[in-house]
């Protein structure tokens, strides 16, 4: 089903097209008149964009209804290999939310609006910025619920079902008794050598972790991807929503566990491990408690220094889309500068882990 | 510059991703004037570490692309190649570092 303006009429901006594909598809889906009360860009890069979109619902026994809702689109352009397209983010985020994982609900099905895929969720009140979860004095109190009720979310995305919801073939996974790790390290690898540019301390981190490897995942689940302060929306009674789905596959759930302790995403507060608003160890036992199983501190720490070998690889395969001309943005220019942050802190972690041979 | 790019164009922007654009411009000038100034010291410096890895020949570049194909190949997995390679990584990160964001380290060490 396409949300395109009718055939012959001028657009005369994205806006006005995206408003009119908008009203179109719900219409048409809802078999009632639809006007857009309400769209605004809240976040918009040159791959992918987010509209606040407020809906007014006609005719019926309802009419006055209102919608308030976000539409995830499309516009093209890929970060890495494994960003999910629109159409399998949405499936993810549905299995998610029939899981009972705190996300935002989503509505109708993948759609074409305006000739770019999208789907709508429903559009939930909150701060994710970072910075803001990590320091603002108004979620002091947040803060302390946060560690646990992120716990028990993380837990819910590692339970849910993703086979029996015919998502395996749509996510990038291991193949049965393969190492989920062992493929993450030959595609950083693969990565690091598309970047073309020597990088010694990424290798001495990355030689560190095939010497080191560990047994393959005791099991394998849906994995979040980008699971962190900064993606977690979050209000005065603590977690809202899981955002930012893109990077979801199946895995080792140790990568999401240990993803959220990465000290990029301490926003400042370092001594703070887990995201910047707890002790690593608080973590690790709201995440066994909530999931009942027990978490092995040295796998843990093995994922971090991946982690942190992956985020490093992933700015500088942003910096690099940025020197080609393919995506001009001057935050990229700084990006590839961070990967020396990223690069100062897989060489602490690798030398922290000690031993004699690497 | 930096400081007309604060004072004076950043408050002017208007909207919020104005201002932060401009202000990342600052900051991203600041970086390449570090850079500048470091320049030649940096260069012997780097010198002196391939050599106490045997590595002479080459320019610097092709010596950086030999420590790591020697790094992935597992020939500086242990004793004075392993040091040697850590010491380099350390000293070539850290002055990236320097010219980046000064501030990361004294942070990192400080916390």
């Amino acid at each position: 089903m396409t949300a395109d303006p009718a055939p012959g009429r001028e657009t005369s901006s994205p806006l006005d097209a995206v408003r009119d594909g908008v009203e179109r598809f719900v219409s048409e889906r809802l078999g009632r008149a639809v006007r857009v009360e309400r769209l605004e860009l809240l976040a918009g890069g040159a791959s992918r964009e987010a509209w606040a979109v407020d809906l007014a619902l006609g005719g019926g026994a309802s009419a006055g209804e209102r919608l308030e809702l976000v539409l995830r689109r499309d516009l093209g352009g890929v970060l890495t290999l494994v960003t999910l397209d629109r159409p399998t983010e949405f499936s993810v985020i549905s299995a998610a939310y029939d899981s009972g994982v705190p996300v935002p609900r989503p509505y109708f099905e993948p759609v074409a609006v305006a000739g770019k895929p999208a789907f709508f969720m429903q559009r939930v009140a909150g701060e994710a910025v970072g910075r803001r979860v990590a320091s603002d004095p108004a979620l002091a109190r947040a803060r302390e619920l946060l560690p646990a009720q992120l716990a028990e979310a993380l837990a819910a995305i590692h339970r849910v079902d993703y086979r029996a919801r015919g998502l395996e073939p749509r996510l990038q996974h291991p193949q049965p008794d393969q190492s989920a790790v062992a493929v993450e390290i030959e595609r950083l690898y693969r990565e690091l050598d598309a970047v073309d540019e020597p990088h010694p301390a990424l290798e001495l981190a990355l030689r560190r972790l095939v010497c080191d490897e560990p047994a393959p995942q005791a099991r394998t689940t849906l994995v979040h991807g980008d699971f962190r302060i900064g993606n977690v929306l979050v209000g005065e009674d603590g977690l809202r929503a899981v955002l930012d789905w893109e990077f979801a596959h199946a895995g080792d759930p140790y990568e999401d566990l240990a993803w959220f302790c990465v000290r990029a995403w301490r926003f400042g507060n370092d001594a703070l491990e887990a995201g910047g608003i707890a002790a690593r160890e608080t973590w690790l036992r709201a995440y066994e408690r909530a999931s009942g199983e027990r978490v092995d501190r040295a796998r843990v720490a093995y994922m971090e220094l991946l982690g942190n070998v992956k985020w490093a690889i992933g700015t500088l395969m942003q910096a690099r889309r940025h020197l080609s001309g393919v995506e001009p943005s001057i935050e990229f220019a700084s990006l590839g500068r961070l990967c020396a942050e990223m690069e100062y802190e897989a060489l602490r972690l690798l030398e922290a882990r000690g031993g004699s041979p690497l | 510059m930096c400081g007309y790019i604060e004072a004076e164009v950043v408050p002017a922007a208007s909207g919020r991703r104005a201002r932060f654009r401009a202000l990342i411009a600052a900051n991203v000038l600041r970086i390449a004037l570090r850079e500048l100034a470091a320049g030649a010291a940096d260069d012997a410096a780097e010198e002196a570490l391939f050599e106490a890895l045997g590595l002479r020949e080459g320019t610097l570049g092709e010596r950086r692309r030999e420590l790591s194909r020697r790094i992935r190949a597992g020939e500086c997995d242990e004793g004075p190649a392993r040091d040697g390679a850590l010491a380099y990584a350390r000293e070539s990160v850290r002055r990236k570092l320097a010219v980046a964001n000064p501030r990361f380290i004294v942070r990192v060490e400080g916390a």
